[in-house]
């Protein structure tokens, strides 16, 4: 190698060097910032303000702001508040969708109410903030509002599957008796983990589409009470398509032994196959149990 | 070889101008260990008021931790501490500003020094919260 090209291979090392030192330096900078900012919170509010609204009208990353809009919401002043609520009402795109959902962890009593008023004015993306907002801060009463009161079928059922991750068991049930049952309120049931209401479907055959859905719903609620009553659907069942929505039920409870069970009761080939499937599906070991038995019995 | 020589000479320039220089001697010593000192009733520490005492550590040359106590939170150092006395606000935030600038020190500590800073209602700290996050 001669000189000229020693030279340039160590003013390229010498480059790298200088590079990785330099971004080293810029992540440092950045990491800083974002202390600097957080710490805000602990900083005298008269202090903090001009500094997070300088943070939210500068052009600075979406993450320092996101992070300002926190620092808003935890701040506790009706200054902080009333800014929190301007970016939630006029700004457009993440920001306001940041400052609906900071509402939310900052869960100010007035600020949650007029959360109301931007949800009615606001389109899919706020809407859908908004619920985020109240799951955050808890307040089933307020999407209870929305799903009591909408006509239409996609922000209800938005708003239910809301009050079903809530665990808002009462809300739900009240539901039922407003706006009369549909597949998303029965879903909700399930996600929230009440049982009885599903129960209670699971018994009704006014509607039969309804009640295999309850049915199968209560596979996702699981636990031994709800294995028992998919069991008993099971064996009283009054038509095929029962039978069938009792032992989907199973199948999402993973209750094999359930599913055994029901394969050595029955007497129709037919639905010994089809719950031989099941269990195949389900990867059960008792799988393994039967066809030990079969090679017995032909022995 | 000379081409090496203008490398390593490069090179050196660079590293010392990188290199920083060790924290503030007006606030505290030389050698490695705890320095303290107290500040009277000038830190806004939540529910804390009154007299503050701040502990800084000290290794290798280096601060690598802060503590604070007061008569209402934090527990103070137990192990020996260089003594520094009362200390004014403003002499309280030079300390802590040395330590935020200092690149070479570990940036947990700088962090911690930004956080004593925001709770000193000092002009010179807000100051330097604005440089830090609009001066690019």
């Amino acid at each position: 190698m001669n000189n000229s090209s020693k030279f340039v291979l160590g003013t390229a090392l010498l480059l790298l060097a200088t590079g990785s030192l330099a971004q080293a330096q810029s992540s440092d900078d950045e990491s800083l910032r974002m202390t600097a900012l957080e710490a805000l919170i602990t900083a005298p509010p008269d202090r903090a303000l001009p500094i997070v609204d300088k943070v939210l009208a500068g052009n600075h990353s979406a993450e320092l702001k996101e992070r300002a809009l926190f620092i808003l919401s935890q701040m506790e002043t009706p200054e902080s508040q009333a800014r929190l609520l301007a970016y939630a009402n006029d700004s457009d795109g993440e920001l306001q969708v940041e400052a609906i959902r900071m509402i939310g962890i900052g869960g100010d009593k007035d600020a949650m109410a007029s959360l109301g008023e931007i949800y009615r004015n606001g389109d899919a993306d706020v809407r859908e903030a908004v619920l985020e907002a109240y799951l955050i801060a808890n307040d089933a009463t307020a999407v209870f509002e929305i799903a009591a009161n909408t006509e239409d079928e996609d922000e209800f059922s938005e708003a239910v599957q809301m009050l079903g991750a809530m665990g808002a068991h009462d809300e739900l049930r009240e539901l039922r008796g407003r706006a009369g049952l549909s597949e998303s309120l029965i879903e909700a049931y399930a996600i929230s983990g009440d049982a009885e209401s599903l129960r209670e479907l699971a018994m009704d055959s006014s509607n039969p589409e309804m009640q295999e859905r309850a049915i199968e719903s209560l596979g996702i609620v699981g636990g031994d009470d709800v294995n028992k009553t998919l069991m008993e659907i099971y064996a009283s069942a009054a038509n095929e398509d029962i039978k069938e929505a009792a032992v989907e039920g199973l199948f999402i409870a993973g209750h094999d032994e359930g599913v055994l069970e029901l394969y050595r009761n029955a007497d129709d080939p037919a639905e010994k196959r089809e719950l031989l499937e099941y269990l195949v599906l389900m990867d059960s070991e008792v799988v393994w149990d039967l066809i030990d038995s079969a090679f017995e019995e032909s022995e | 070889m000379r081409a090496a020589k203008i490398i390593a000479i490069t090179m050196l320039g660079l590293a010392l101008l990188w290199s920083a220089p060790a924290i503030s001697a007006e606030g505290l010593g030389d050698s490695d260990g705890w320095y303290k000192w107290e500040v009277t009733g000038e830190f806004t520490c939540g529910p804390c008021s009154g007299v503050t005492t701040f502990y800084v550590r000290k290794e290798d040359g280096k601060p690598t931790r802060i503590r604070a106590s007061n008569s209402n939170c934090g527990k103070p150092v137990t192990e020996s501490a260089t003594d520094l006395g009362t200390l004014s606000r403003d002499e309280s935030v030079a300390i802590f500003l040395d330590i935020v600038k200092n690149s070479s020190f570990d940036m947990d500590v700088r962090e911690d020094a930004l956080i004593w800073l925001a709770q000193s209602n000092s002009d010179i700290a807000f100051e330097y919260f604005d440089q830090l996050l609009f001066d690019t």
